[in-house]
C-alpha cells in the first residue's frame, strides 16, 4: 500500500543543508500495525508528515496505492489523503471554537456529505466512543483522555484506509493511554485500518505488529 | 458549509472582543468619512442639475481685449441691458432670455415687520420659463403683469406675512415703494448657484434708469435658453457681432463666449458675477483625504488580521489536515472579514445618520442618503471587503500545515516588511494632515491679523438714506457731539465695495483704454478709516474747489506710471481735476486678490439724496467700550433725521471676517479630519504592538531571565514603531510641502512656510505612537517570566 524509496528531506539556509531524513526506503502493507521509534530529532514526526502527505520529500519516491505521490500537486494530494488518511495528534488539535460534535463533524463538511448523512454518521462515532454527552462541550471543557478519543472519532468519520498517530497518547496518564491503544488495536483488528504510529515508550510499541528504528535520519535495521 | 463559517466566523468575533471591536471601529469611522466627503462631493459637481432645460441654457460672458481694466485681462458675467432685447430680435436660435442684477440691499416692511434684506434680484418674464422655480401660490403663467409685481421665496412669505396669504398684498421696499406681490415662488434648492428671495422685473427700473439699460454700460447679466439640438459656437458670433456693433469703443474688441449652467458654480473667476461658487480644487483635496482615511482604515484591517495569525495558526493547519483546500481557506476568511465588514457598514450607516444634520448645517447643504448613495455606498463596502480581506485571507491560507502544527509556527520575515510598510504609510497620511491643518490656521490667522491698510475695529456703518444723507453735514455735527464717535464720513456704497468705474485719460495718456475703479466719498472718508496719505494731501472739507480734484492710491500709481502725479490733470468719470494726492494700499477685497489701483472722487452734494438707492453708507469711527451707549446715541441721531425708515448697523471687522467664512470652515474640517485619521492609525497601532508583544512573550521572558532590564525591554519593543515613524516623516514632509505651497499660491498675500509645522507635525506623531505603544510595552516588559516561559 505505501512504498517509500530513497526518501531525502533537508532543509536548505545558507548552502548548509540540514538533512532530517535520508534515503528512507520503506514499505508497509495493507493491514499492518506499525511503530516509528528513535530519539528525539531523528525525524520521525517528518516521516508521518510526508507518509501523511501534509509535507513533501526534497528527494526520492513515494508510491500511495500505486499513486506516485511525488508527482501530484497540492490539490491532487489533499484529494489523495483527505479521503484516505485519517490523522491523530498528541496534542490533539481540535479546533477550540468548535464543539464536539462540530469538531468531529468537520471532515464530512470538506467532503461535501450531506446533513442527514453527516448526522448518522455524527452520531454513530459519539455513539461508539461513548462521548454522545459530551457533545456540545468545547475541548477546553473535556479531560485530556475525552479530548483524544474525539479527535480519534474525527479521524475515524472519514472511514480511512489509514491512521497516522504522532504520540497518540503523550498527554496522557497511563490508564487513558492503554484505554487509546486498546481501541487503536481493535481497529487494526476488526476492521483491518492500516496504522501507522509514531512513540517514544516501548510499551505502545509492543500493541504493533512491527517496529522501525529511526535514528539521525536513517532506518535502523 | 457557509453556516458552519458563519457560526465560527462570529464565534471568533466574540472572543477576540478587543481586536474585533478595533478593526469594526476604524473600518466604521472609515466609511462614515468616505460617505459624508462622497455626497458632499456629488452635490457639488450636480449643483443647477434640477432644471429641465439646463443643457440648452447659457450665461453670456464677455471679455474686453485691448483695454486695460486695472491691469486684469478677466472674463467678465456684465453685459449691457440691452443686449437682451437685441438678442431676441435677432437671433432666432435663442427661445428665452432674460437678465438678472442684483440689487441693493434695501428694508422691505409689512405691517410691523421690518428687515434689511440682501438677495434682491431684477428678471425679466423668461426667467420663470427658463428655470425649474415652481411658483406655489398665485400667478404662474405670467408673474411680471405691471412693473410694481414682486416675487417672493416661500422664506420671504413666511418671514413678512406669516400665515396670512400673501397673494396681492403690498410689500413697502426701500420705505417708499410699494410692490403688489404677485407670486409666491419655492426656495431655491441650496445647490443652486442662484439664490433669490425677491425677484422685480427690469420694467420699472428700465423707465426711470436709462444710463442703466444702455449700450455703454455692462452691469447686468445675461442668460438665455437656446432651442433643442443648437450648438453654443454657432450663435455665439451672431451675439459678439451684435454687441461690438452696438458698443464701438475705439482700441477694444469685445469678445463673447456662451457659459453652460452646469459650468457656473464650479467656476469662480468670472468677474462681475452673482453666482455663488466654489473651488473645483476642494473636491480634489476632500475625495483624497477621503481616499486617505478609507485607506487607512483598510490597512488596520489588514494589519490586525495578519497580526492575528498567530492565533488562528493551529485552526488553518488542522483545517488543512482534515482536507481544506486553500481556496476553501480563502473563502472562509474572507467570509470572516466580509462579516466584519458589513457589520462596520451598519454602525457607519448610524454614525453617518446622527451626523447628518450637523454636517449639513455646518456645509450649508441638504444632503440626504437616498437610494443611490445606498447603492453606490454598497459597492464601496463590498469593494473594500474584498481589497482588505484579500491579502490576509492569502497569507493565512498558505501555512504550511505540518510546521504550524508543530509548533514551528513563525510570523514570517516577509509578514513584517509589509506590515511595517502599511504602518509607515498610515502615519505619513496623518502627519499631512497634521501639517495641513497646522498651516491652513496659520494662514487664516495670518489674513484675520494682517494689516488692511486701514482701521477695521471700532467702525461701524450705518445706511446712507432719507434727510441723514439729504443733510449730512449737519448730521456729521450732531453724531460728533457725541464723546464716543470720532468720525463720521459718507459712500455711494458699502464700506468696501466699489461702485463706479470709467476710463482715465491725461496729457500724455490720450487714448481711451485705461479704466480704473472709482469710489466717492465726503472728504473725512480718510481720516474716518485711518488710511495714510503718502504723498501730497488728503481731501479738504473746507476747499470748494476740492469737488473736482481726484486722489489715487499707490497701486494705481504704480499701474498708471505716473511718476509724480500730484499736480496732473487727468480726466475721468466725466470730470476733470488734479490729482491732490496719493494714499496707501488697502485690502478691501479678501486677501485671495492683489490690491486694486484706486481712484478716490468727493461725492457731489447733489447726489446725497440718491445713496440709498445704491445702498449707501455712513461710515462711523468710535472709541468706546459702551456700545450699547453708542448704538443708542446713533440711533437717536437717526430717528431725528430719519423718522419711521428702516434702520440697520454692521461692524466693519465682522463684515471682513465674513469673507473668510470659506476658510474658517475648511480649517475646522481639517482639524476634524485629521484628528480621525490620527485616532484610526492609533487604534491599528495599538492593537498592533499587542499582537508583538503576545508573540515575543517568550523571547522576552528568556530575555528577563538573562538579565535585561525593563528599560531594555521597552526600548526594543518601541524601536520598530520609532523607525516607522521617522521613516513616514520623510515621506509625508515633502509631500504636504508640494500640496500646501500650491494651495497658498490662491492667496495674493501668504505666510511663509517655515520648517516649525513640520517639526511639530513630526514630534507630535512621534509621541501619540510612543504613548500608545508604551502602555502594552511597560506590561509586557514588566510581566514575571515564569508565567510567559510556561506556554513551552
Amino acid at each position: 500500500m505505501i512504498r517509500l524509496k530513497d526518501i531525502t528531506k533537508y532543509y536548505t539556509n545558507k548552502f548548509i543543508k540540514t538533512f532530517v531524513l535520508r534515503d528512507i526506503d520503506l514499505e508497509i502493507k495493507e493491514g499492518e500495525f506499525i511503530t516509528i521509534m528513535g530519539p528525539s530529532g531523528a525525524g520521525k514526526s517528518t516521516l508521518l508528515n510526508i507518509i501523511g502527505m501534509l509535507d513533501t520529500a526534497s528527494e526520492g519516491e513515494y508510491h500511495f496505492f500505486d499513486e506516485p505521490v511525488h508527482t501530484l500537486n497540492e490539490k491532487q494530494r489533499t484529494s489523495l489523503f483527505h479521503h484516505n488518511i485519517g490523522f491523530i495528534f498528541q496534542s490533539y488539535h481540535l479546533i477550540d471554537e468548535m464543539t464536539i460534535y462540530e469538531n468531529i463533524e468537520t471532515p464530512l463538511l470538506y467532503k461535501k456529505v450531506k446533513s442527514s448523512e453527516r448526522k448518522a454518521l455524527v452520531a454513530d462515532l459519539l455513539d461508539r466512543f461513548n462521548i454522545v454527552a459530551k457533545k456540545d462541550l468545547f475541548p477546553n471543557q473535556l479531560s485530556g483522555g475525552q479530548q483524544q478519543l474525539a479527535a480519534i472519532a474525527r479521524a475515524l468519520i472519514i472511514k480511512p484506509k489509514l491512521i497516522l498517530a504522532d504520540e497518540p497518547t503523550g498527554n496522557l496518564n497511563s490508564k487513558q493511554g492503554a484505554e487509546i491503544m486498546e481501541l487503536l488495536k481493535k481497529l487494526n483488528k476488526e476492521e483491518g485500518t492500516t496504522i501507522i504510529q509514531v512513540t517514544h515508550s516501548e510499551e505502545k510499541a509492543k500493541y504493533s505488529d512491527r517496529t522501525i528504528q529511526l535514528m539521525d535520519g536513517w532506518i535502523e535495521g | 458549509m457557509f453556516r458552519n463559517y458563519i457560526k465560527i466566523a462570529l464565534r471568533h468575533l466574540f472572543r477576540e472582543k478587543v481586536f474585533s471591536l478595533i478593526n469594526i471601529t476604524g473600518l466604521a469611522i472609515g466609511f462614515a468619512c468616505t460617505a459624508l466627503i462622497f455626497l458632499w462631493v456629488i452635490d457639488e459637481l450636480n449643483f443647477d442639475d434640477f432644471h429641465k432645460n439646463k443643457d440648452q441654457i447659457y450665461r453670456i460672458l464677455v471679455k474686453a481685449k485691448g483695454a486695460n481694466v486695472n491691469g486684469i485681462d478677466r472674463t467678465t458675467a456684465v453685459t449691457p441691458g440691452k443686449l437682451a432685447e437685441a438678442i431676441k430680435n435677432e437671433v432666432p436660435e435663442v427661445k428665452y432670455v432674460t437678465r438678472n442684477h442684483k440689487a441693493f440691499r434695501k428694508p422691505y416692511k409689512y405691517k410691523e415687520n421690518s428687515f434689511y434684506e440682501d438677495n434682491i434680484f431684477l428678471v425679466d418674464s423668461d426667467f420663470f420659463k427658463m428655470f425649474s422655480f415652481n411658483i406655489v401660490k398665485g400667478n404662474a403663467a405670467q408673474p411680471f403683469t405691471s412693473m410694481n409685481d414682486i416675487v417672493i421665496s416661500q422664506r420671504i412669505a413666511k418671514k413678512y406675512f406669516g400665515k396670512e396669504d400673501p397673494i396681492g398684498k403690498i410689500l413697502i421696499g426701500n420705505d417708499r415703494n410699494n410692490y403688489t406681490v404677485s407670486a409666491v415662488i419655492e426656495n431655491m434648492p441650496s445647490n443652486s448657484h442662484m439664490q433669490m428671495d425677491i425677484l422685480r422685473s427690469h420694467m420699472g427700473l428700465e423707465k426711470y434708469w436709462k444710463g442703466g439699460y444702455s449700450w455703454g454700460n455692462y452691469i447686468h447679466e445675461t442668460y438665455i435658453m437656446v432651442n433643442s439640438n443648437v450648438k453654443p459656437g454657432s450663435i455665439s458670433n451672431k451675439i459678439e457681432a451684435l454687441l461690438n456693433k452696438n458698443n464701438r469703443i475705439e482700441y477694444i474688441h469685445f469678445y463673447v463666449s456662451m457659459q453652460s449652467l452646469s459650468d457656473i458654480y464650479l467656476n469662480p473667476d468670472i468677474a462681475n458675477s452673482n453666482a455663488i461658487t466654489s473651488d473645483r480644487e476642494y473636491i480634489n483635496i476632500f475625495s483624497i483625504i477621503a481616499l486617505g482615511i478609507l485607506l487607512i482604515a483598510c490597512i488596520n484591517f489588514i494589519n490586525i488580521s495578519t497580526a492575528n495569525s498567530f492565533s488562528r495558526s493551529k485552526e488553518i493547519g488542522i483545517r488543512k489536515v482534515l482536507g481544506s483546500k486553500k481556496l476553501n481557506l480563502i473563502i472562509q476568511f474572507m467570509g470572516e472579514f466580509s462579516i466584519m465588514t458589513f457589520i462596520a457598514a451598519g454602525l457607519s450607516i448610524i454614525l453617518l445618520l446622527t451626523v447628518m444634520p450637523y454636517f449639513n448645517h455646518f456645509t450649508g447643504k441638504e444632503l440626504v442618503l437616498d437610494l443611490n448613495f445606498f447603492i453606490i455606498f454598497s459597492g464601496i463596502v463590498i469593494i473594500t471587503g474584498l481589497f482588505g480581506g484579500s491579502y490576509p485571507a492569502l497569507y493565512l491560507s498558505s501555512f504550511n500545515a505540518g510546521r504550524v502544527l508543530k509548533n514551528k509556527f513563525n510570523s514570517k520575515r516577509k509578514g513584517f516588511s509589509l506590515r511595517s510598510a502599511l504602518v509607515i504609510f498610515q502615519f505619513s497620511i496623518s502627519i499631512l494632515l497634521i501639517i495641513s491643518t497646522i498651516l491652513v490656521n496659520n494662514q487664516l490667522s495670518f489674513i484675520q491679523n494682517k494689516n488692511l491698510g486701514f482701521e477695521k475695529s471700532n467702525i461701524l456703518y450705518i445706511p446712507a438714506k432719507g434727510d441723514l444723507a439729504k443733510k449730512f453735514k449737519s448730521a456729521k455735527n450732531r453724531f460728533l457731539q457725541y464723546p464716543d464717535i470720532k468720525n463720521v464720513s459718507m459712500n455711494e456704497c458699502p464700506p468696501l465695495n466699489n461702485l463706479s468705474g470709467g476710463f482715465i485719460t491725461w496729457d500724455e495718456h490720450k487714448e481711451k483704454n485705461i479704466i480704473l475703479r472709482a469710489m466717492q466719498v465726503t472728504p473725512d472718508y480718510f481720516k474716518t478709516l485711518n488710511i495714510k496719505s503718502t504723498a501730497g494731501r488728503l481731501f479738504s472739507s473746507k476747499l470748494s474747489s476740492d469737488q473736482n480734484t481726484f486722489i489715487i492710491n499707490e497701486a494705481a500709481q504704480k499701474f498708471l506710471a505716473i511718476q509724480s502725479p500730484v499736480g496732473k490733470i487727468i480726466k475721468a468719470l466725466g470730470r476733470e481735476g488734479k490729482v491732490v494726492g496719493v494714499v496707501n494700499n488697502t485690502h478691501f477685497k479678501s486677501l485671495h486678490h492683489p490690491i486694486e489701483p484706486l481712484i478716490f472722487m468727493p461725492l457731489s452734494i447733489k447726489r446725497y439724496g440718491e445713496l440709498d438707492y445704491t445702498a449707501g453708507s455712513i461710515i462711523i469711527s468710535f472709541s468706546s467700550n459702551d456700545i450699547s451707549t453708542l448704538l443708542s446715541n446713533i440711533k437717536s441721531v437717526w430717528q431725528e433725521y430719519n423718522h419711521g425708515l428702516s434702520f440697520e448697523y454692521h461692524f466693519l471687522d465682522q463684515t471682513i471676517e465674513q469673507k473668510y467664512g470659506f476658510e474658517q470652515r475648511l480649517s475646522k474640517i481639517f482639524t476634524g479630519f485629521s484628528l480621525l485619521a490620527i485616532f484610526i492609525s492609533c487604534l491599528g497601532l495599538f492593537a498592533l504592538i499587542t499582537f508583538v508583544a503576545v508573540n515575543r512573550t517568550k523571547e522576552i521572558g528568556v530575555r528577563k531571565v538573562l538579565g535585561a532590564s525593563i528599560s531594555k525591554i521597552v526600548i526594543l519593543l518601541s524601536k520598530d514603531f520609532i523607525r516607522w515613524t521617522i521613516i513616514a516623516n520623510i515621506i509625508a514632509w515633502p509631500i504636504a510641502w508640494y500640496a500646501m505651497n500650491k494651495w497658498l499660491q490662491g492667496f495674493a498675500y501668504r505666510i511663509d512656510m517655515t520648517v516649525f509645522p513640520f517639526i511639530i507635525a513630526g514630534s507630535l506623531a512621534l509621541i501619540i505612537a510612543l504613548l500608545t505603544v508604551s502602555f502594552q510595552t511597560i506590561k509586557t516588559a514588566t510581566a514575571n517570566p515564569v508565567e510567559s516561559l510556561k506556554y513551552e
